[in-house]
């Protein structure tokens, strides 16, 4: 099946292109064609999966009793105390090299039964699909062919972003059937541009799966831009709707674009970096010429180009994952339709930049500045945009900013080096945080498009389907255990505490700064599931009597308001007695990804906490060959641990090796840390059950009013008035830099350039227009003057020439000659 | 028996499977007269182009089943069948298919003598096919001028359009006026290498000596080579169009009906292109060769860059447009010319005959993607009746979505760089001019992208006001499917259809697989027979 992979892209772009050529035509038959080409690339993605999964080398298993007992703790021989890696760096600092030695001779890694860590995954695997050769320059670059070739592979890590991408996928394209539809008086409405949704969605299902399989930059990027181009398309779906008092939804879509252009712009630069310093854009090649210790020294550990590319690189992911300095896209790209917000800006789209940074661990390994400023940039989004969700008011918004969040944290993990922890969590998000999505989209569907939280309430009774499926996320994300979010949050802050063993304190705070976060989420989380679900309803009840026509289905536009207020809200909303659960189509999707959430976490418990019934770090295990060997690269060349085979795979942690081992060893702190992190989750959704779940809002606006609160509360509803500083810094600048622009383009480039230039072209146009006037006398006179023209070059060229020629008999010997003679003769005779 | 002895040293010798494309096409092209003359009804007459097409067809397959012996001379050593022409055959039967397609509609709408009309066209393609094959100066001059007596006369085939015989009368004008130098140019070489065969000329001029017939040798007089050389090649750049040999071109273009426009702007170019190849390589064993012609072909490709793009800027209608854009592409592929007229002068031996080959590949891809593109803007403009003044073109899109649409993917084709990396015309001028930057003609690859920018004025132009502009009321300007409210098509034209269709995804494909053009290639040199 891997060799057919090219079949997901294609599919999705069939049905894409069916879709929006038949536009005008498909009706209802859109969604159908788009859900079902989604299917069926689940169908292959899971073929694809499992290939992989039994070709894979078994890692792991079996080790553990070959060199188990050496890293238990306790104190040996020369006197060092604890784990490995504690005995490890006691003896790095105190010099000790000949305990090091014995430590490298006692940490013998056993070779796990397959392939060994750093097999090319192409030969391992398999997975490697060329194309077609796209382009191809001999000496592009001085000695160096650019050779692009369109080519995908399949290894362990695209398999698993395959095979949720393609199952939320799934899930979603049939949600959206239900929900691009509405109902008025018994009568099916489909949205105006339901063949055009499809047409974007199933584009963006062919990027996607173009981005992941992609064997190289090139095609990646074609991925990479084909998903920002469909975000845009899609976050403007409704382009002449109103998105907010200072956005049309068509503005929510070019802020994404903007946003994610300076990304990429970041991306591109970072690959042509490589490509002039490694002459290729391949990543294998590139993986394997950094690892083969021939790589310039630039190229080496801590070299300067590799973190400026790295660097680089970490800013074209910024952009499409959402993290500071340019996340201010994400919280707007809600003024798409919600299952768009579920699917591209929750579960896959945005994960692109850990998929990135994940395809290249060995280079970010290579560089402990860049991966040092992953793990700030990813604590301090986590930190920054979770505060800012406490206090928001539009459904979607809340969860927004908790997707930025949650994508903080996924980088939190790439920054100490637990690459398979963040994949893990990129994984578990997806499905809560698209049932959260598809949930709330339930919600806003029911409500006719009501966002506001504080003018729900109650709802738990009239939608039990869609309560129970948030809530469930809900526990999920708020990392209650033992659902899905806990295992995978957790996995990460453990390793970020690990990370700060090291010594390094920066990687303590980062810590403290992700329970946090995890406080605040389990707090924003509950207050989103207890505002809208539970206590009195704040909505409106049918005595007060409203006119029916004035929710029609033209009324999306005032969808999310900044300001909390809402001009047409009285007239537009929904009594509370007349509020149904969604359509089956709908609340099916949403239970089947509430129970995934639920489950999916059971995929990657760490020894520590399995209690012995559990296989162990499954998820790590698998990924382990794809996104640990950076680290065993640099823990071999680096720290001395040559002869590396680690079976578990190893994560680098602020410069200080954990091997796998290790850290499954330490388990009392794991286990320990787990129940601080449950406890600290439960606290905050108790604090926020506390304050809602009367359904009175009093109690929340008193406590808002407190002196130290309310200014705490103003930076958080506006968001850290990042948006307003932007639109100083670079908006005001920019658009006074575009009048400077614009002056210079209208006066020297329009007037002089292109007027003066064009004109001058024009007027020579003229002139060559005059000659041709249409009298073959003159066309003849032309071709004369051309033909002296060229003999007068030739008659220079020659004066030149004649000087220096020779000339020189030659005997004659030539067949040629003697045949001709010969027929003379025969003419003769 | 010396009689005998003498008519067998003048009988040729032939194996007729050599020239067994020539031989299906004289025979289908004879085929559609006699048709002509035995009936004596319209509608038996309406089965003549089927009789000429699938003369096309079948001259289309023998030449893919490879009857000739690849890359070596045969028939009297008169031909030569190497990827270039082969390929080039192909592509110029295609454009006179075309035209067969095209012509029913032409036939019935300007009652037009069929007959003529389509043994004309098969006339044009044996000219062509005969002037891309062949090895020997005179059997090219004579293809030409079958092939270029073929398309005056198709020019003023329209007896009733003044503009068309106008347009017949300058054509054929020039065109004797152009041939009178080629033949000129051909008697100089053959006076300085005693021979008009182009293998022998090459031999001739390695040794740098010619022999002459009473025994003694010669050396070779390089004026004559020069002068040679250069009133042979004005005879080529009339008819490749290129500057300032191009006069011809917007008027006859105008007056032309489009039908023989597609040929004039393809098949011709292409034979023509064919042949200049083949002589370049043979002129270029001489090391003087590149030093003296180089430039000469570099200005060539200079005017004709500058002079069309800027003459296409300030038209009006839509042919003459086109015509200027064939000077200009034209140029574009001289460019890739005088590379090949170059290169001895950079490298030797293996790495030579490697360059040579790309350069050549580059300039076939090129042709056949200036033709897929050229077929496709004439074709268009054929079935909307918009051959006229371009301001008729205006909001075409809201009547006619999939028309602008083809329009709007030939413009963005022709202009290549820059806009439209998936199409043949960003892939064929980005191999032309990263041959000519390879070979150190930086400047000139310069102009050629300044220029290609300023295309994109024109060729945007038209996009724009199919897209963007509100559709005109003049009456005499407003396309056909505009004029009436239903335009209904002749039947004949919906083949055009799948012919334009074709076409565009030909842009495509060749734009996404480059390559693939060199697989059909690889297929002609393994042949089907061999």
């Amino acid at each position: 099946m891997i060799d057919y992979v090219w079949l997901l892209p294609l599919i999705m772009a069939i049905a894409a292109a069916i879709n929006g050529f038949g536009c005008r035509f498909l009706g209802k038959l859109a969604g159908y064609i788009a859900a079902g080409a989604m299917a069926v690339t689940f169908i292959i993605a899971a073929a694809v999966f499992l290939q992989v999964k039994n070709n894979a080398p078994h890692v792991g298993h079996g080790h553990e009793h070959a060199a188990g007992d050496a890293h238990h703790g306790g104190a040996d021989s020369h006197g060092y105390h604890g784990t490995l890696l504690e005995r490890w760096n006691a003896a790095d600092i105190a010099g000790d090299a000949s305990y090091k030695a014995a430590i490298k001779a006692e940490h013998h890694f056993v070779k796990a039964s397959g392939q060994p860590w750093d097999t090319d995954f192409r030969e391992g695997l398999g997975g490697y699909v060329p194309l077609w050769t796209w382009f191809e320059i001999p000496g592009a670059l001085g000695d160096h062919d650019l050779k692009v070739e369109m080519a995908f592979h399949v290894d362990q890590l695209s398999s698993i972003f395959l095979l949720f991408i393609s199952f939320v996928g799934t899930l979603v394209f049939v949600y959206a059937n239900g929900y691009m539809k509405e109902h008025h008086d018994g009568h099916e409405v489909l949205d105006e541009g339901f063949a055009r949704f499809f047409s974007y969605l199933a584009l963006f299902a062919a990027s996607m799966y173009t981005l992941i399989l992609g064997a190289n930059f090139a095609v990646m990027f074609i991925g990479w831009e084909g998903v920002g181009l469909c975000s845009y398309l899609l976050i403007g779906y409704y382009f002449d709707r109103r998105f907010s008092a200072k956005l049309m939804c068509a503005d929510a879509g070019k802020k994404a674009f903007v946003a994610n252009r300076v990304g990429d712009f970041g991306l591109m630069l970072g690959m042509f970096l490589l490509f002039w310093g490694l002459g290729t854009l391949d990543f294998q090649t590139i993986i394997s010429i950094l690892t083969s210790g021939e790589a310039p020294a630039a190229f080496g550990y801590s070299g300067a180009i590799i973190t400026a590319a790295t660097l680089l690189l970490f800013l074209g992911a910024t952009g499409k994952s959402a993290q500071i300095p340019l996340f201010v896209w994400l919280p707007d790209a809600m003024a798409g339709p919600t299952p768009v917000s579920a699917l591209i800006h929750a579960a896959t789209m945005v994960t692109a930049g850990i998929y990135m940074l994940a395809r290249l661990n060995v280079l970010y390994m290579l560089s402990p500045t860049t991966m040092l400023v992953v793990a700030i940039v990813g604590g301090l989004t986590a930190l920054v945009a979770a505060f800012v969700g406490l206090t928001q008011r539009g459904i979607k918004k809340i969860l927004a900013y908790s997707t930025v969040s949650q994508l903080g944290y996924m980088f939190l993990a790439m920054g100490v080096g637990a690459f398979a922890a963040g994949v893990f969590h990129v994984f578990t998000h997806a499905f809560f945080k698209a049932c959260l999505f598809l949930a709330a989209g339930s919600i806003i569907h029911a409500l006719h498009h009501e966002e506001d939280v504080f003018k729900m309430g109650g709802l738990k009774s009239k939608m039990p389907l869609t309560f129970a499926a948030y809530g469930l996320a809900t526990l999920a994300i708020a990392g209650i255990f033992p659902f899905a979010g806990f295992w995978s949050k957790d996995e990460i802050l453990y390793m970020t505490y690990l990370a700060s063993t090291g010594g390094d304190k920066v990687y303590l705070v980062l810590y403290i700064m992700g329970v946090l976060t995890a406080a605040m989420t389990a707090f924003y989380m509950g207050r989103s599931l207890v505002l809208p679900f539970f206590g009195k309803t704040r909505m409106e009840h049918e005595a007060h009597g409203h006119d029916h026509h004035h929710h029609g289905h033209d009324d999306h536009g005032h969808g999310q308001d900044d300001h909390g207020h809402d001009d047409h809200g009285h007239h537009h909303g929904i009594p509370y007695e007349k509020v149904k659960e969604s359509s089956p189509v709908m609340t099916s999707v949403l239970l089947t990804l509430a129970v995934a959430s639920c489950l999916v976490g059971f995929l990657n418990v760490p020894k520590a906490l399995n209690m012995g019934f559990l296989p162990d770090s499954v998820f790590h295990h698998f990924l382990a060959p794809v996104t640990d060997r950076g680290a065993l690269y640099v823990a071999s060349q680096q720290f001395g641990f040559a002869e590396t085979t680690a079976p578990y795979g190893a994560d680098v942690v602020g410069g200080n090796i954990v091997d796998g081992v290790v850290a499954e060893h330490s388990s009392s702190k794991e286990q320990l840390m787990a129940v601080f992190s449950v406890i600290v989750a439960a606290l905050g959704l108790f604090l926020a059950w506390w304050l809602y779940s009367s359904g009175d809002l009093k109690k929340s606006e008193n406590l808002a009013r407190k002196p130290l609160l309310s200014s705490l509360w103003s930076v958080s509803w506006n968001a850290w008035w990042w948006d307003d500083i932007y639109d100083a810094l670079f908006v005001r600048g920019g658009m006074r830099l575009y009048d400077a622009v614009l002056w210079f383009d209208k006066t020297i480039i329009d007037g002089f350039l292109v007027l003066g230039v064009g004109n001058l072209c024009r007027r020579i146009g003229v002139e060559f227009r005059r000659l041709q006037n249409g009298q073959v006398q003159v066309y003849g006179l032309v071709m004369v003057l051309g033909v002296c023209l060229f003999l007068l070059y030739f008659a220079i060229g020659l004066a030149q020439f004649l000087g220096d020629a020779k000339v020189t008999q030659k005997p004659q010997n030539s067949r040629r000659v003697g045949a001709v003679a010969a027929q003379v003769d025969v003419v003769n005779r | 028996m010396t009689t005998l002895a003498l008519i067998q040293a003048y009988v040729p010798n032939i194996h007729p499977a050599h020239i067994m494309p020539f031989l299906v096409m004289l025979v289908g092209a004879i085929l559609c007269l006699i048709f002509d003359a035995m009936s004596d009804k319209q509608g038996s007459r309406d089965l003549l182009p089927w009789v000429a097409g699938s003369t096309l067809v079948a001259t289309i397959m023998s030449l893919l089943i490879g009857f000739m012996p690849y890359n070596r001379l045969f028939a009297e050593e008169t031909f030569r069948a190497d990827t270039f022409s082969v390929l080039g055959s192909i592509t110029i039967m295609l454009a006179c298919l075309l035209a067969v397609i095209m012509g029913p509609a032409l036939v019935s709408r300007r009652n037009i003598p069929s007959g003529e009309f389509y043994t004309l066209i098969v006339f044009v393609a044996f000219g062509g096919m005969t002037m891309a094959l062949s090895n020997e100066l005179l059997t090219a001059f004579i293809a030409l001028e079958i092939m270029s007596l073929s398309l005056y006369v198709l020019t003023g085939i329209d007896r009733r359009s003044s503009r068309a015989s106008e347009a017949a009368f300058k054509y054929f004008i020039l065109g004797a006026f152009a041939s009178a130098f080629l033949v000129l140019g051909i008697g100089f070489i053959f006076g300085a290498t005693h021979t008009t065969h182009l293998h022998e000329i090459a031999a001739v001029l390695g040794e740098g000596s010619v022999d002459l017939v009473n025994g003694g040798a010669a050396a070779l007089n390089p004026i004559w080579i020069f002068v040679g050389f250069a009133l042979l090649f004005v005879g080529m750049c009339f008819k490749l169009s290129l500057a300032p040999f191009h006069m011809w071109a917007p008027d006859v273009y105008e007056g032309a009906n489009t039908p023989t426009v597609v040929m004039i702007a393809t098949s011709s170019k292409i034979a023509a292109f064919a042949l200049m190849v083949h002589i370049v390589a043979a002129l270029a064993r001489w090391d003087l060769f590149a030093e003296g012609a180089t430039y000469l072909v570099g200005f060539v490709a200079l005017v004709s860059m500058i002079w069309g793009n800027l003459g296409a800027l300030v038209q009006s209608n839509f042919k003459r447009m086109m015509a200027y854009s064939s000077v200009a592409q034209t140029g574009y592929m001289a460019l890739a010319l005088m590379v090949l007229i170059a290169l001895p002068g950079q490298l030797e031996g293996a790495k030579l005959a490697a360059a040579e080959e790309a350069i050549k590949n580059a300039i076939v891809l090129y042709l056949v993607g200036y033709t897929v593109m050229s077929a496709l803007a004439l074709g268009i403009a054929w079935l909307i009746g918009g051959e006229g003044h371009m301001a008729g073109y205006r909001g075409l899109v809201f009547r006619n979505p999939i028309a602008a649409t083809g329009m709007a993917v030939a413009m963005f084709s022709l202009v290549g760089i820059g806009f439209t990396p998936p199409t043949i015309g960003f892939m064929g001028k980005f191999y032309l001019f990263k041959e000519a930057v390879q070979y150190n003609f930086t400047a000139l690859a310069a102009i050629a992208v300044v220029t290609s920018v300023i295309s994109a004025f024109y060729y945007l132009n038209l996009v724009v006001t199919m897209f963007m502009r509100e559709e005109t009321e003049e009456a005499g300007v407003r396309l056909a499917c505009m004029r009436e409210q239903t335009f209904r098509l002749a039947s004949s034209d919906a083949l055009t259809r799948v012919a334009m269709a074709s076409c565009t995804a030909l842009i495509f494909l060749l734009g996404f697989f480059p390559n693939s053009l060199f697989l059909i290639a690889d297929a002609i040199k393994e042949g089907f027979l061999r």
